[in-house]
């Protein structure tokens, strides 16, 4: 997928892979479709900028005698995900309308 | 690589961002390597799966915002009501890393200079040394005018002693006459003498202070009105040849007049003591006493008589 486009995914990915709870780094990028190429130079940047932006909080936990980071979505985090959410229909038209011209 | 190796590596390519940002991206690394492991991989698969210490750097620090930017994500959260106190924490802890550092620009150094609190210090300190020298210039003032009232006060015993050698003449007693005799030669010598001393210092604190002030002025401004201003160097520096190289006869001169004053007044006070039987109350004059009037112990009868004693008494 092309670099832009993902960016845009990307946000809502990591946005709805905190969707049914909390989440950390490693299991987001596992979560997160293999298409989108997730990797931990991409997460941490987001995450940082998720945060900024006050979609996400952030809270440090044991786990394993070791801190670990967990991520959740906000209220605005969900609203936003649900912005995207409503998209889709927009996407799709683009979508329908490339492979049209394709195919004519 | 293992992860010490890693970790190492990272922290060393992201040495420009403050601690505590580098800490926090340094560990977001070392967190998901740990649950890598945690997940089965073992230590070097987990590294290699890992993006390069470089590449991981490079995605950090492409990433941290601009000021513009920093700046929109501010009005953001604002706007979302999530606004935290420390603000202004991430700039300063960026701005006193580079201070660590010693990376600041000129600018920054010269506010770092300015607003320092050191120059409070500095000020009390000058301020108390101004005060301090103001205080010591007052008290060599106070000295020199303590020498020239000693002075005064010794020259202006001779005429008090005058009196006394009269009214002594005119009781018909003669040791008291002489022992104030010698009071008033050895008060007028010695008075003399320390006048003098007290005239050189005045002379030699006034020319050392002209001085000064004058190298100082100099030393900001070289303008020839310099001279117009301390118009009087020439006489200050004739005076100072007076004092210093032309007076020694007339110094040494005077010296011998005083000398001679004081060792006569010395000679007489010690022969009226000797005339008197070495009566001890010779030295004495009590003026009233019990509405009495003693001279070298001896009681007078009529006081009234002695010159001046009326006017003197308040009669």
């Amino acid at each position: 997928m092309d670099a832009q486009m993902k960016r845009g995914f990307l946000d809502a990915c990591v946005l709805a892979s905190m969707a049914s709870g909390e989440s950390y780094g490693y299991q987001i990028i596992k979560d997160v479709p293999d298409s989108l190429g997730m990797s931990e130079s991409t997460l941490y940047p987001l995450l940082k900028r998720l945060e900024t932006k006050g979609l996400i909080t952030v809270r440090k936990a044991e786990h394993n005698g070791r801190l670990r980071k967990y991520y959740s979505l906000t209220d605005e985090g969900r609203e936003t995900l649900t912005e995207f959410l409503d998209s889709r229909q927009e996407i799709c038209a683009v979508l329908d309308y490339v492979a049209e011209a394709l195919d004519k | 690589m293992n992860i010490r190796e890693y970790e190492a590596q990272l922290t060393k390519l992201l040495g420009e961002l403050p601690s505590k940002e580098r800490e926090e991206a340094v560990s977001f690394y070392i967190e998901t390597l740990a649950d890598r492991i945690d997940d089965g991989a073992s230590e070097a698969d987990a590294v290699a799966s890992l993006p390069t210490p470089e590449e991981a750097a490079q995605a950090i620090l492409n990433d941290r915002p601009t000021d513009e930017q920093k700046d929109f994500d501010l009005t953001v959260r604002k706007g979302g009501g999530t606004c935290d106190d420390d603000e202004a924490g991430p700039d300063r802890e960026r701005f006193i890393d580079r201070l660590r550092q010693r990376r600041l620009s000129v600018l920054e150094w010269v506010a770092v200079i300015v607003t320092s609190p050191l120059w409070l210090s500095i000020l009390a300190v000058i301020l108390a040394l101004v005060v301090v020298l103001l205080a010591v210039y007052v008290v060599i003032w106070v000295l020199i005018a303590c020498v020239w009232i000693i002075g005064a006060a010794l020259v202006a015993a001779a005429p008090m002693a005058l009196l006394f050698v009269i009214w002594g003449l005119q009781l018909g007693y003669f040791p008291y006459a002489l022992v104030n005799v010698g009071y008033g030669l050895f008060g007028f010598g010695a008075g003399m003498w320390v006048m003098r001393g007290a005239l050189k210092l005045t002379r030699a604190f006034l020319s050392w202070q002209k001085r000064n002030i004058k190298v100082r002025m100099r030393r900001h401004r070289d303008a020839p009105d310099d001279e117009k201003l301390f118009g009087d160097e020439d006489e200050d520096k004739s005076s100072s040849v007076e004092t210093t190289s032309a007076p020694p006869s007339k110094c040494c001169g005077f010296f011998r007049v005083c000398t001679g004053l004081v060792i006569a007044g010395v000679a007489c006070v010690a022969i009226g003591f000797l005339a008197s039987g070495m009566d001890w109350r010779v030295f004495l004059t009590s003026l009233y006493t019990e509405g009495n009037m003693y001279i070298g112990g001896v009681q007078v009868d009529d006081p009234s008589a002695l010159l001046f004693a009326p006017v003197y008494l308040g009669r």
